[in-house]
């Protein structure tokens, strides 16, 4: 469903991402993993379009992105860190207006009221996104990326800011989406998350990917088994200093 | 319209820079305006512009007076509010350090708030130096060696002692006002009040006084001498009197103001001292007071945050709805455009817009009130003023649309996963102000057709170059900002400044030479406007299409 290959992403002289290249399998969560600074942002920025790559291929559902762009970007949906919804758009008019964008009004017209009540947003629904505390922002940004017709979603630490029933709510919509067929990949460093979450994940340091398989092939690699994740990940990610 | 020009002004003097800046554009003129008319005294004996009633001494002295208090009546104005002296870096670093609260609060006012005084000192003694090259020539030095080598040296110490005292007088005020939860508003009524009263008083018997011979102009200053105005100007007058040694000597003045400015900053730090406990707390709260106000500078949609604020504990807030764009939802690149226009009704941009369309209504109306009163003039001057009106507009718009355009910036990181194509998005950026402006000058053509109806192709032509030069210059103004996109930076900031006069400039360069072209080559005015309208098209196509290039490898989180 996503093919990234060999992809190159530099800040002035900085190597953000270094050759990197993974896929998307559809109805599959795969983890992006990494200590700070390790280049996973970079990556989800260049898959969802916001940033240029140096070099390097990204195709989505068969499109490319540097040539059919449009069509390659219909079929992805991200969220950011740190969510910046519209300040001067209501919820309401904010989940309307990414519709239009995908011209996908039909899903909206038919999926709004019950997102709105899903993601605990119906009281807000006439409210400026500006009036929104951080996790009330986090929920909207997440409610659009469900108004299209993604098969890819592009999450970067997608728990950050959302309380303890809302975490619960995500991930239950995560599963659902895998049940659909839909090709998951999330940046995190919460690793028990990752963990309980993922079918397979991807460790990147200093932008290169430096292990990627499921748990017990990643166990396997670091001679590690029976150890959780985070254990994996300290050695993996130890071992490469 | 005149709150914003107050808040500008306000801007202006809340910075030692920018205070320096404006003051010295002040002197600038008063300099150029001032060294003439003391020639003109001396050229002209006959001529009575103040000889009546001052002496070229008292002249000066009595400008120097006025320009001294107006500045230090600023300094504590702003004193009184000064949110500039305190930032949260220093609430966060240098408040939980051991070091003494007076010390630090009088070190971060002094240095930020002293700055603009040390400076002004400089630009009095540039306008002081321009003025008195006329009048050494006609007033010889009556004042000792030592009185010219000391008289600058006291000149300086008193406007230093004077602006130090007014600048903790200001702060202390300020203080109380927090400290005692005392009306602010009743506080800033005073400030205002006091001296507009002032004002007022000196214009009304300068105007009284006004005859054959004389001037307003003259008969200000002239008054300014006389009581009581005299009397209320004493301590800044001492100031005055300090600089002008060299020529008038040393006089009781000098040492009253001595007296009355060193015993009111004694006074003002004796007080400061027994406050020290609330300083911190005080400085915080202007720190805090301070980020805002420059939240509110860079962000347009800041008005709707205050808003807020100011409604605390409301968990809702009215939103203002339009039934048309409720209803219409277009889809692609269009839905950008829907974005925008729904944001801009709500974003402070508007009350710009409005503003701008009431002064180009009128700019219209004055010419046709013109027409109406004043016959003789040519049907040309007419559409020549008509002109300058409709590119008057699209200046007005340019230049104010400038933060709306900058705050786009902000929106790339949502909008540039979405699967429009990045022309579509540069375009529908830059739309919802092209087509006010459009409206709004077609509405002054309109007026223009309807006085001049022989001129309907010229009008026409002209509306034309004047809506499309608006694309054009805005295309150029993103392009400019795409490259120098960090606004927080100084001289990313000033560079895009220097540019919008640049791209000002350059926005209107197609139609005057395409104009020109079809006139030298005595084209039909539709061929003109087919030119005009094909050579802006072409230039903003180019543009655009450079300007969504940069757009695609424009990175907004750098």
């Amino acid at each position: 469903m996503l093919t990234v290959s060999h992809l190159t992403k530099y800040y002035a002289d900085l190597k953000a991402v270094d050759n990197l290249s993974f896929d998307l399998q559809p109805g599959e969560i795969v983890g992006l993993l990494g200590p700070n600074g390790a280049g996973k942002t970079t990556t989800l920025r260049c898959i969802c379009g916001i940033l240029q790559p140096d070099d390097g291929t990204i195709s989505a559902g068969g499109f490319d992105l540097k040539r059919t762009e449009s069509e390659a970007k219909k079929l992805m949906a991200f969220v950011p860190e740190t969510p910046a919804p519209y300040d001067l758009l209501t919820v309401r008019e904010h989940i309307k207006f990414i519709a239009m964008c995908y011209d996908t009004l039909d899903v909206y017209e038919a999926s709004v009221d019950d997102l709105l009540a899903r993601f605990e947003l119906k009281e807000k629904e006439n409210e400026l996104s500006v009036t929104l505390s951080k996790g009330m922002k986090q929920k909207l940004i997440i409610a659009c990326a469900f108004v299209h017709r993604a098969k890819i979603f592009l999450f970067d630490e997608p728990m950050v800011g959302l309380d303890p029933k809302s975490q619960f709510t995500l991930k239950a919509e995560l599963h659902r989406l895998r049940t659909e067929g839909a090709s998951l990949l999330i940046s995190t460093h919460q690793l028990d998350t990752a963990e309980k979450l993922c079918d397979r994940v991807i460790i990147m340091q200093r932008g290169k990917k430096i292990s990627e398989g499921t748990l017990g092939e990643l166990q396997q690699q670091a001679t590690m088994k029976g150890n959780s994740l985070e254990e994996v990940f300290l050695r993996m990610t130890e071992d490469q200093r | 319209m005149t709150r914003r020009f107050l808040n500008s002004f306000r801007r202006a003097f809340s910075n030692p820079a920018r205070a320096a800046g404006t003051l010295a554009i002040i002197a600038l003129l008063a300099a150029t305006y001032g060294g003439p008319l003391v020639m003109q005294y001396r050229e002209q004996p006959g001529r009575n512009a103040f000889a009546p009633f001052l002496p070229p001494i008292a002249l000066v002295g009595s400008i120097l007076t006025l320009m001294v208090a107006a500045y230090l009546l600023f300094s504590f104005a702003f004193a009184v509010d000064s949110t500039n002296a305190f930032t949260e870096h220093d609430a966060l670093n240098i408040f939980p350090t051991p070091l003494r609260r007076t010390l630090v609060f009088q070190f971060l006012l002094f240095t930020r708030g002293l700055l603009a005084g040390a400076l002004s000192i400089i630009i009095i003694a540039y306008f002081f130096s321009r003025i008195s090259r006329s009048l050494m020539s006609i007033i010889p030095q009556s004042g000792s060696a030592a009185s010219t080598v000391l008289g600058p040296l006291t000149f300086a110490a008193l406007f230093i002692t004077a602006n130090s005292a007014l600048l903790i007088g200001g702060v202390l005020c300020g203080l109380a006002v927090y400290r005692r939860g005392l009306s602010r508003k009743l506080l800033w009524s005073l400030i205002i009040v006091l001296p507009a009263s002032f004002i007022a008083a000196l214009l009304y018997r300068a105007v009284l006084g006004t005859g054959p011979g004389s001037d307003v102009l003259g008969e200000i200053l002239h008054q300014s001498t006389e009581q009581p105005f005299s009397m209320l100007l004493i301590p800044f007058h001492a100031i005055a009197a300090a600089a002008l040694t060299a020529y008038a000597g040393w006089t009781y003045a000098i040492l009253l103001g001595i007296l009355i400015w060193g015993g009111l900053l004694v006074l003002c730090r004796r007080i400061l001292m027994d406050l020290a406990p609330s300083l911190y707390d005080y400085a915080s709260h202007l720190a805090q007071v301070n980020a805002h106000r420059r939240e509110q500078f860079r962000n347009q949609t800041f008005n709707v945050k205050a808003w807020m604020g100011r409604k605390e504990g409301m968990n809702t807030i009215g939103v203002t709805q339009s039934g048309w764009l409720n209803t219409w939802a277009p889809t692609g690149a269009m839905a950008l455009f829907w974005k925008n226009v729904v944001m801009m009704r709500r974003s402070t941009i508007m009350s710009v817009i409005k503003a701008n369309i009431l002064l180009s209504a009128l700019f219209y109306g004055g010419i046709a009130a013109l027409r109406e009163w004043k016959p003789g003039i040519q049907e040309d001057g007419f559409i020549a003023l008509g002109g300058t009106a409709q590119f008057f507009v699209v200046f007005l718009f340019v230049v104010t649309s400038v933060g709306w355009l900058t705050e786009t910036l902000k929106r790339f990181e949502i909008q540039k996963p979405l699967p429009i194509p990045s022309k579509g998005a540069v375009f529908s950026e830059l739309l919802p102000i092209a087509v006010i402006v459009s409206c709004s000058s077609l509405v002054g053509t309109l007026l223009l057709i309807v006085l001049f109806p022989h001129q309907f192709g010229i009008l026409l032509l002209g509306f034309v170059a004047i809506s499309l030069s608006y694309m054009l210059m805005s295309c150029l103004l993103f392009i400019v900002l795409l490259f120098n996109p960090d606004q927080h930076d100084t001289l990313q900031r000033m560079l895009f400044g220097i540019f919008t006069v640049i791209v000002i400039a350059i926005g209107i360069l197609p139609s005057i030479l395409t104009i020109g072209l079809g006139y030298v080559l005595h084209f039909y005015l539709i061929v003109q406007g087919l030119m005009v309208i094909i050579a802006n098209g072409l230039c903003i196509y180019l543009l655009i299409l450079f300007a969504a290039k940069k757009y695609q490898s424009f990175n907004p989180v750098e």
